[in-house]
């Protein structure tokens, strides 16, 4: 039998994703059962030339873990797509950007460039779908360790029937929430009141069982695609967004403003509490940017 | 110059568009306007998709408060487009979105605003185009 091979890259992130490969061990191990990583530089293997030398199609799957960043992502990445019969685009950076694609917030990146031998930037950060077709994602900053595990290995299993074309997204064990439903479906703290005032995080006590719509506190729940079982909400801290939007919505930030504009009590005057945001556009935005309707649409290749 | 995309209510923008055509009253060539139910509909994300797919502005047009067909449609929108406009601002597009609030009888006041929305942008057009 021919060998089963895998290969992963992390292109621009934090390796948080890479990483929660191994936070699920045993589905770790379920992987390395059928599969041998034959590239992966953070742990295994970072010669390029041994991705390169692998004839066309015989990488079972390529996982993708970051946004592309420089001109190495971007030739990574198109061997990726050559060598693997599927690829899986793993993380909120490779998705959408991530918090690093916030670097494309005007005015930009203004920096030192990168000299010989750090490759050199891309124009922009750039999710991994505008450049190769993708067929599977996991969503999360990180995912959660046991979908990222499970998706991985459907993508094993899937990986010698001839491609459908369709994505295949990786929640479906979630009980409560569907793959359509908001992150604030599965939380359980409570709404009450109308929103008056907006506050920051250390501004405030935070109250447990409450929403922290109630409290003046920006919370993403109400735009973001559930699947996580509402994990920072029930641990103390507002949703940040980074299961992405729900399936089917074009535009992650303008879905959050609209969500939030509809808990916001009118105010009227113009000096109303809307206006005492603080960076909104990295607020709506934290991790979509690279894919959203506020930056240039990126050229397609 | 792009187009102004108009996103107007069908029950004041829209008539008073109307009525500004058979007042005489000629709104600028770069208006495209779009008839929609009520500005409660006009989901951020429409506007957004205008102007990056070139649009140089966006106008949106409702009802006055109290007066929404729909009780509330463009209060919820006075809301969502403040927000939106805090958003345009931060990213360098200032004045290349507004709201107006008006009666169907009020064809001066639309016109005014079409035009004065065309003079802003052909001066120096605000952010990307
Ligand atoms: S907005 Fe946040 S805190 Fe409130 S219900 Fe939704 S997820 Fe929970
Ligand atoms: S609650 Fe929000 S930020 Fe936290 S893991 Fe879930 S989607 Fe991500
Ligand atoms: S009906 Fe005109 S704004 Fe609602």
């Amino acid at each position: 039998m021919a060998e089963v091979k895998l290969a992963v890259y992390g292109a621009g992130g934090c390796s948080g994703c890479e990483l929660t490969l191994l936070e699920d061990p045993l589905g770790f191990l379920d992987i390395t059962a059928v599969a041998r990583v034959v590239f992966w530089p953070l742990l295994v293997n970072d010669r390029l030339a041994d991705l390169a030398e692998l004839p066309d199609g015989s990488l079972a799957v390529a996982v993708v873990c970051g946004g592309l960043r420089t001109d190495q992502d971007l030739k990574v990445v198109e061997l990726c797509r050559r060598k693997g019969r599927r690829l899986l685009a793993v993380g909120s950076c490779a998705l959408w950007g991530g918090v690093p694609a916030l670097v494309d917030l005007p005015p930009g990146f203004n920096g030192p460039l990168a000299a010989e031998p750090l490759p050199a930037l891309l124009p922009r950060v750039l999710p991994v779908a505008q450049v190769v077709p993708v067929d599977g994602e996991v969503p999360g900053c990180p995912p959660v360790p046991g979908q990222l595990t499970r998706q991985v290995l459907a993508m094993l299993e899937l990986a010698d029937q001839p491609p459908t074309g369709e994505r295949v997204l990786g929640l479906t064990d979630q009980p409560s929430a569907g793959e359509t439903a908001v992150v604030c479906a599965d939380c359980q703290r409570r709404r009450e009141g109308g929103l008056t005032k907006w506050r920051r995080f250390p501004e405030v006590a935070v109250a447990t069982g409450k929403c922290f719509l109630d409290q003046g506190l920006v919370c993403s729940g109400p735009a973001t695609r559930g699947g996580c079982g509402a994990r920072c909400p029930g641990a103390g801290v507002p949703c940040r967004g980074c299961y992405g939007p729900v399936p089917g919505v074009g535009d992650h930030g303008a879905r959050l403003l609209s969500g939030l504009a509809a808990v916001l009590e009118p105010d009227g005057g113009e000096e109303g509490e809307g206006h005492r945001a603080v960076d909104l556009a990295g607020t709506l935005y934290r991790y979509t940017l690279a894919a959203s309707l506020v930056l240039p649409a990126a050229k397609p290749r | 110059m792009g187009r102004i995309v108009g996103f107007f209510c069908r029950w004041c923008g829209y008539t008073a568009a109307d009525l500004a055509g058979v007042a005489r009253r000629p709104l600028p060539v770069e208006l495209v306007v779009v008839r929609v139910p009520c500005t409660g509909r006009v989901d951020p994300e429409l506007v957004l998709e205008a102007l990056q797919q070139g649009a140089a502005g966006v106008l949106v047009v409702g009802c006055r408060r109290g007066d929404c067909h729909y009780v509330s449609g463009n209060l919820e929108a006075e809301k969502r487009f403040k927000l939106l406009r805090l958003l345009l601002c931060q990213l360098g597009m200032e004045g290349r979105f507004q709201l107006q609030l008006i009666s169907p009888s009020e064809v001066e006041r639309l016109v005014e605003a079409a035009w004065q929305m065309v003079f802003q942008l052909r001066q120096g057009m605000p952010g990307r185009g």
